[in-house]
Formats: structure tokens, C-alpha cells, sequence
């Protein structure tokens, strides 16, 4: 996909890491990670929150010094005493809000403090020019003249990279670049890469998103707890592959696991003509103890309502429910908790999250009644009830006491997702688990849901991601304007469970069922 | 095709680029204005009281301008000024001197004053609005403690120094040929050298000043110094106009001063105006006063109206830099339409609520 004339490994390496090691209090970081870029190279650095990234990017640009091991530059050790040793030595970093000038122009702004001058008095014209040249060569479409207030996030971005560039630098450190932006704007800054690639520029380029690394990159360094897990040639690996590297062996491991527990006979739900006028109708099916359910279908194809329906949320007008065989009629939220269903519904912050209370308070709201005693709720138990959860969602680090909506998506999604786990469900209802979040934590998100299901939990899936259902399930149903159309045992080709979704060839946007 | 609306943008853009041009309008006006209403207005001794009086609000002004820049503010000057013109004066009182000296004199002694400021902000740590809030009582109880309470006269000056504010070099009254050069020289100097477009950047955003490696304490420490120094020059101005110095000398001017500033366009917040621009400020709130004092307009009205031009002055200025950085956007959509048009809207970057 990359036009590569020369291979990279053949060329001497620009950078090289060796055994590089870093603490702080007492939580190691960075666990002896070692590896090489050469010249005009782009190398993807991936891994989940905490996995080191970020650690390294500041080792690199020398913001922190390394407890251990080497760092070599075209062969020769160095040691950056602060960023701008490692500046001088040509290694620049651009962050993901880049620190601009907003009162000064384009051309100022990759000028400042160097601004060509004659005879004392700095030479604005000569100024614009360089700049107009050097952001013509790097494709960028800017007038030097703008003042930077008037530029967006991206703009600001490739005036960053413009400066990093006439400030001499060779290698360049991209720090989560396309978080906040929008994918016209990833598209153009993926461009801008391609070509300081052809220029000779050597790129690190660090992100969650997936797609970004096999588009632009040569090679792609994994990081997992501190360590190098994988480091691989971009084109001899896939999305899928490197999740699963991420992650660990651990997601197979679990996978293989349940597959031997194999699930029980004994159905947990089974759901029959279920019905909700106007919006869905006569919806069956059945959940087996420690079974894996995935339903797919567009957006408006009624897979929430019944989740809904399910959850005590919204009326049933016909059907039956049977949990554990036993009819199962769901008055209110309230009961259908109490009854072991637990719903993680689609939007976390619209539903799911209490954004402004703490972080611990958002874990435990479900069981507030089982910790307390005499109606006050006691602070320990939610300490240890929190510690727990927070152990088995691998949230991140930090206090408990901050306010839920301090955290990332990925985080935010786990706080919620505790809530539920905490109820101890037998039928985990997940309503797009992992829209919106980073792979770190998406990979989290899959495992618990394993990890649930091999223990005896009766799980749905509600997903708009036809691979990962996929991957997950054991079986998938699928609707389409608020019926079932099709029920698959896995492993399924994405074709037929698309038909199903689509209704036979015609391809009808967004069902009609709201 | 320039539109109507294009030809208004480009205004706007002008405008928030040099609110000086904004400002030159205004002065115009009110002077065509005030010329044609009010006889003793048109006279050339109420042309020349005017750009004279101006003159020492316009170089604190300038001063202050320096300081504001970087981000930083200076509450210190008007005792500063009140200090060196009663130390400067009387020393000029007791040993006699030329202008090279009496200069001099002015702005080492300003200098002086400005590096206290600068050292409590730079290695005490202090805001600069607390620390110079403190060397305005600092200052201005020196000022108390030398007069003793007693003041300077006008006899105990140097003629050449009592005569100058009545002086005129050519056309212009001698203080606003030295407003003038100052004004010459300032925009010189931070428009057109590193040194001042360190103070922007500082101003416009010090992180990124300090990543980048500009010289940031350094120019700190030139800023307070040069302004001081500045204040100083003004307090033998103000021994030149007023020829009585005593301890109440500059009381409250340093708000004048700033006042006229930001009515110039410089920026609280730094980063943004001109000398010339803060210059004018002063020129206008001077013009203001002159008109109300013709008219028999009492002076509390005189303060409400300065209150007034502040806030309709900032008022003007943030709505002009919201418009222009909307046309900015607007424009970067029209750009990211142009070459890809056809495809999907562009979705605006996911933010978080």
C-alpha cells in the first residue's frame, strides 16, 4: 500500500531504543522497551492507556530521563538533559493541542525568536516568503499572514510541524495527533505525513486509532504494562491482529477457555412473541446459561427498544418473558435488576453515567442498598466493593473521589460497566459496548464480557460492529425494522448476516421502525 | 464579485488587525465634531493644550504598553513617575544640570524602580498585579517619606526645564514632538525587532514562550525596567508642566494610563496592541477632557465618561476579533469545500460536552 523503494530495515537505524526503563513512585513505566527506527521510516506506537507511550514520547523529546538503558541517535549514545537538547539534536514532538501563538501570524508563529532580520529589524517580507516556501513544500495550504487565533486545532497542528521542520528537525514524534479532529482533517494530516515520509523525515507516530496505523505507517511497536509485545511490519498484519496483540494472548486465551466451559443447556432467558406495537414486533429468542448473543442490525431496527423492554424501561404489549424458566415480567428498571438483569444502555453519557459524582459513587449507585446498613451507606464496604470492580474493569489509576466525568471515554464506559457487574446480573444486556472508546479499553470491554460469559453470566451484545459481534458470539440474531430476520450460529459469512440486516438486496437505510 | 458582505469582512479583518485606524476614526470624528460646535475648541492654544497634556498619559501609556505585552501589568507607574520627578527635580534643584543629565537621571532612577517590580516578579514569585499593587504604596511612601510634605517649586527648577511645556519645536508643542518620538521609537521597537516581538509572543501565550526557548525572563526583567525607565522620563515631564512637585504627585494617573492603553487596543491578556495605538488612547481621553472642560461639564462626569470609553472600547474590540475569527472559520469552510466538495459534510472534531 506504501510505495517503499528502499526497505527500511536494510538502513541504518536514526533512533534506536535500548532496554529503556522508567519509574515513577514506585509504578514502572516503561520495562526495558527496545527498538530501532530508520531514516524515513514511520513507525506506529500503539498500545492501551498506560501501556508507556507517553512515557517514551517524554524520554524521547527529553522532558524525562531514562532510569535505565541507552538511547542512541545515528549510532552514537546521548542523553538529553532537557527538551531542548533534544531539540537540538533534531527530535520534535507535536502534541495533540499544539502550543501556538495566537496574536502572531503563521509565518511568526514558525519563526519566533529566529525571525530573519536585517540590519537588527526583522525582514517581514523575507519571513513570509520562507515560511510560504517551506508550507508549500510540505503541501499545506495556509497564508503565512493568518493570524494563528484564526486557524483550527489541525491548521495549528501543521504549523506546528512546519516550525518542528525549520527548526532542522528529522524526526518527529506525532503524540495522538487525530483525537480532536475530523476526518477530513486526519486525511490531510495523513497526507502531510506521507510526505515528510518522501522527504526523508523520520516519524513516530502515536494513536488508538487502528486504521490511522495501517494507512500511513511502515512498521508498528506495541506496547503492553511496559513492555515491546510486538513489533511488526504493517503490512504483514491486520486491525484484528493487532488488538489482539495489545491485549495480550490473554483475549484468545479467554476465548479458548470458554469454549471448552462450553455453555450449559439450562436457558437463562428465552423471549417469545415479544411485542411492542410500533416498534417491534414478535421477537423471539433464547439465551442459554454462559452463551454469547450478538444482535446486529441498523440503527432504528429495534434492537434498544427490546433491550429497553427487557430492562423494565419501556411497556411490552405482547409476548413472554421466562428468566430461569420462570415468567419474567419486567415492572421497572428497579425490578429488573433485582430480578439479575442488568442493561448497559447505548449513550453512557446521556444514560449510564452520573458525570458530575464521583467516580466511586457511579460504580456502586446500583448497590447502595446492599452496603448500607440501617439505610446509611458505609464508607468501607464501597471502598473494597470499588477496589474489586475497579481491579475487574481495570479502570485507571488515580482517585476514586474525582468526578466520573474527569476520565476518558474508555474509562467513563468502565465506570459504567462496573455498576452493573456489581449487581452480579445472570443476564448482561450490553447496548454498543464499545462505541466511542479507545482500544485499550474496547479490549477490556471484550474481555470482561468473556470473562462473564464463562462464568455461567447469559449475555447480549447489542452492536453495530458486525466483527466484533463476530468474534464474540456464539450465535448472532439479526433485525430489521423492528423483527427478527435471520439467526446465525457462528461462525457466519459477514454477506448473509448483512442480507438479513438489509432485507434481501434492497438496501433500505435505517428501517422504518421508529 | 465583492460582495457587500465581503467588503465589510475585509473591514472588520483590517480593523481587528490595527484598531488604531478604528480609533484614528473616532478622533476625527469627535474633533470635526467638537471644532464645528465649540469656538474655543477651533483655537490653535486648545490644539496645542491638547497634544501637551496628552503627553505624559501617552508615554505612561507607552510604559504600561510594554509590560501589558508580555502578559504582565504595572500598577507602580504613576508612583514611580511622582518619585523620579520629585528626586530628579530637586537633584536638578541642588546641582543644576543640562537635558542629557536631567534625562538620564530620569530614566536610571525609573530603571531602578522598574527592576524592583521585576524582582519580586521573577524571583519572589509574585503576580504582578500584587507585586506592583505593593511597590505603588512602596513608591509612593517614598515619595511621602523624601518630601517630608513639604514640595518643589517651579523656581527651584532649571528655566529650561519650567519653560519647555510652553516650548514649540516648529509646529508642534515640545512635549508632542517627544510623545511623537517615543511613539517612533517604541513601534520601532517591538513591531520591528526580535526583542519586541519576544514581548508579544510571551504575551500571546507564555507556555509556548517557554517551550520554545525565547528568552522569557530575561525580556520580563526588560519590560519592568524599560517601563520604568519610561515612567521615570514622564515624572520630569510632569516636574517640566507642573513645576510644583509633592507627594501626591501622579496619584492615580497609573490608571489613566492603562485606561488609555487598552482604549488603544492594547490587551489586558497580552499579546495584542500597539504604542501607537495606546498613544492615541491617551490623546482621545485627553481630547474627551478638554471638550467636557469647554462645555463646563463637571469632572465626576469626566471619570464616568473615561469609565464609559473603556468598556465600549473593549466592548468594540472583542466583538470585532469574535466577528473576524468567525469570518476566519467561515472562510476555512469554504477552503475545506472547495478541492473535496461532493463528499460528506465535515463533521465537526468529537467534543466533549
Amino acid at each position: 500500500m506504501t510505495q517503499t523503494d528502499r526497505p527500511p530495515q536494510a538502513q541504518e537505524p536514526v533512533v534506536e531504543l535500548r532496554d529503556i526503563r522508567h519509574g515513577f513512585e514506585g509504578v514502572q513505566a516503561l520495562r526495558g522497551v527496545g527498538f530501532a527506527v530508520a531514516a524515513g521510516e514511520v513507525v506506529g506506537l500503539i498500545g492501551e492507556n498506560g501501556a508507556g507511550k507517553s512515557t517514551l514520547v517524554k524520554i524521547l523529546t527529553g522532558v524525562l530521563q531514562p532510569d535505565e538503558g541507552t538511547l542512541l541517535l545515528h549510532g552514537e549514545e546521548v542523553r538529553f538533559a532537557n527538551p531542548r537538547a533534544a531539540r537540538h539534536a533534531g527530535i520534535a514532538a507535536m502534541y495533540q493541542e499544539p502550543l501556538i501563538f495566537p496574536d502572531l501570524s503563521v509565518a511568526e508563529n514558525i519563526f519566533v525568536g529566529r525571525q530573519p532580520s536585517r540590519s537588527g529589524f526583522v525582514d517581514w517580507s523575507e519571513m513570509r516568503d520562507e515560511a510560504r516556501a517551506l508550507l508549500q513544500r510540505l503541501g499545506i495550504e495556509l497564508d503565512p499572514g493568518t493570524p494563528a487565533r484564526d486557524l483550527s486545532v489541525a491548521e495549528r497542528q501543521l504549523v506546528e510541524i512546519a516550525k518542528a521542520l525549520s527548526l532542522g528537525a528529522r524526526i518527529v514524534l506525532l503524540d495522538e495527533p487525530t483525537a480532536v479532529l475530523s476526518a477530513r482533517e486526519v486525511d490531510r494530516l495523513l497526507e502531510i505525513v506521507r510526505r515528510l515520509r518522501e522527504q526523508g523525515i523520520t516519524l513516530i507516530y502515536i494513536t488508538h486509532r487502528l486504521d490511522e496505523v495501517m494507512q500511513v505507517t511502515d512498521r508498528v511497536v506495541v506496547l503492553r504494562d511496559g513492555e515491546k509485545v510486538a513489533d511488526v511490519r504493517t503490512a504483514e498484519t491486520s486491525i484484528r491482529e493487532l488488538v489482539r496483540v495489545m491485549v495480550g494472548q490473554e483475549l484468545a486465551a479467554l476465548e479458548q477457555r470458554r469454549r471448552e466451559a462450553k455453555p450449559g443447556d439450562d436457558v437463562v432467558l428465552a423471549v417469545h412473541g415479544l411485542t411492542r406495537y410500533g416498534y417491534f414486533e414478535d421477537v423471539s429468542f433464547q439465551v442459554r446459561r454462559g452463551e454469547i448473543v450478538g444482535v446486529f442490525g441498523l440503527v432504528g431496527a429495534g434492537r434498544t427498544e427490546v433491550a429497553q423492554a427487557l430492562f423494565g424501561i419501556d411497556p411490552i404489549d405482547a409476548g413472554e418473558i421466562l428468566l430461569d424458566g420462570r415468567p419474567f415480567v419486567p415492572r421497572s428498571p428497579r425490578h429488573a435488576i433485582r430480578s439479575g438483569v442488568a442493561y448497559l444502555p447505548e449513550n453512557r453519557l446521556l444514560n449510564g453515567l452520573v458525570a458530575q459524582l464521583s467516580i466511586r459513587l457511579n460504580m456502586t449507585m446500583t448497590i447502595w442498598q446492599l452496603l448500607a446498613r440501617l439505610g446509611i451507606v458505609r464508607e468501607r464496604p464501597v471502598d473494597r466493593a470499588v477496589d474489586d470492580l475497579a481491579g475487574r474493569v481495570r479502570l485507571q489509576r488515580g482517585s476514586r473521589r474525582r468526578a466520573a466525568s474527569t476520565l476518558s471515554g474508555g474509562n467513563q464506559q468502565k465506570v459504567v460497566l462496573s455498576k452493573w457487574l456489581a449487581t452480579h446480573p445472570k443476564v448482561l444486556i450490553l447496548d454498543e459496548p464499545t462505541h466511542g472508546i479507545d482500544v485499550g479499553a474496547k479490549a477490556d470491554v471484550l474481555r470482561i464480557v468473556l470473562e462473564h460469559a464463562t462464568a455461567g453470566v447469559a449475555v447480549v451484545v447489542i452492536s453495530s460492529e458486525l466483527e466484533e459481534i463476530q468474534d464474540l458470539s456464539d450465535r448472532i440474531l439479526v433485525m430489521r425494522a423492528g423483527r427478527v430476520s435471520g439467526e446465525f450460529v457462528t461462525p457466519v459469512e459477514k454477506d448473509d448476516v448483512l442480507h438479513a440486516a438489509y432485507g434481501l438486496q434492497q438496501r433500505v437505510a435505517a428501517g422504518g421502525a421508529g | 464579485m465583492t460582495s457587500l458582505r465581503d467588503r465589510v469582512d475585509s473591514l472588520l479583518a483590517s480593523l481587528a488587525r490595527a484598531p488604531e485606524l478604528g480609533l484614528i476614526s473616532i478622533l476625527v470624528a469627535l474633533t470635526v465634531y467638537a471644532a464645528a460646535a465649540l469656538p474655543a475648541f477651533r483655537t490653535t492654544g486648545n490644539a496645542d493644550q491638547i497634544l501637551s497634556n496628552s503627553t505624559i498619559i501617552a508615554i505612561l501609556a507607552l510604559a504600561e504598553t510594554l509590560v501589558l505585552l508580555t502578559r504582565q501589568i504595572d500598577l507602580s507607574v504613576g508612583a514611580e513617575l511622582g518619585l523620579c520627578a520629585y528626586l530628579v527635580g530637586s537633584a536638578l534643584g541642588h546641582v543644576g544640570g543640562g537635558p542629557p543629565v536631567a534625562i538620564l537621571m530620569a530614566l536610571g532612577l525609573g530603571a531602578v524602580l522598574g527592576l524592583g517590580n521585576a524582582l519580586l516578579v521573577d524571583l519572589v514569585r509574585m503576580p504582578a498585579i500584587i507585586a506592583t499593587l505593593a511597590t505603588l504604596s512602596i513608591y509612593g511612601g517614598l515619595q511621602v517619606v523624601v518630601t517630608h510634605g513639604s514640595q518643589l517649586y517651579a523656581y527651584q527648577l532649571p528655566h529650561w526645564l519650567t519653560t519647555l511645556y510652553a516650548t514649540k519645536w516648529g509646529p508642534l508643542p515640545a512635549f508632542a514632538c517627544v510623545a511623537l518620538v517615543l511613539v517612533v521609537v517604541l513601534t520601532a521597537g517591538v513591531q520591528m525587532t526580535r526583542w519586541g516581538r519576544d514581548l508579544y509572543a510571551m504575551g500571546s501565550n507564555p507556555e509556548a514562550a517557554g517551550v520554545t526557548g525565547l528568552p522569557v525572563r530575561r525580556r520580563t526583567y526588560e519590560a519592568f525596567v524599560a517601563c520604568g525607565a519610561l515612567s521615570g522620563f514622564a515624572g520630569l515631564l510632569y516636574a517640566a508642566q507642573y513645576g510644583n512637585v509633592d507627594a501626591t504627585a501622579g496619584n492615580g494617573i497609573e490608571l489613566t494610563a492603562i485606561a488609555a492603553a487598552v482604549i488603544g487596543g492594547v490587551s489586558l491578556f497580552g499579546g495584542s496592541g500597539t504604542p501607537a495605538g495606546a498613544a492615541l488612547g491617551a490623546l482621545l481621553l485627553i481630547e474627551i477632557e478638554n471638550i467636557l472642560a469647554i462645555e463646563k461639564i463637571s469632572i465626576f462626569a469626566q471619570e464616568l465618561l473615561q469609565g464609559l470609553a473603556i468598556v465600549a472600547s473593549v466592548a468594540v474590540y472583542a466583538l470585532v476579533r469574535r466577528y473576524s475569527q468567525r469570518v476566519g472559520a467561515r472562510r476555512r469552510r469554504l477552503q475545506a469545500a472547495g478541492p473535496l466538495s461532493g463528499a460528506a459534510v465535515v463533521e465537526p472534531a468529537e467534543a466533549h460536552p
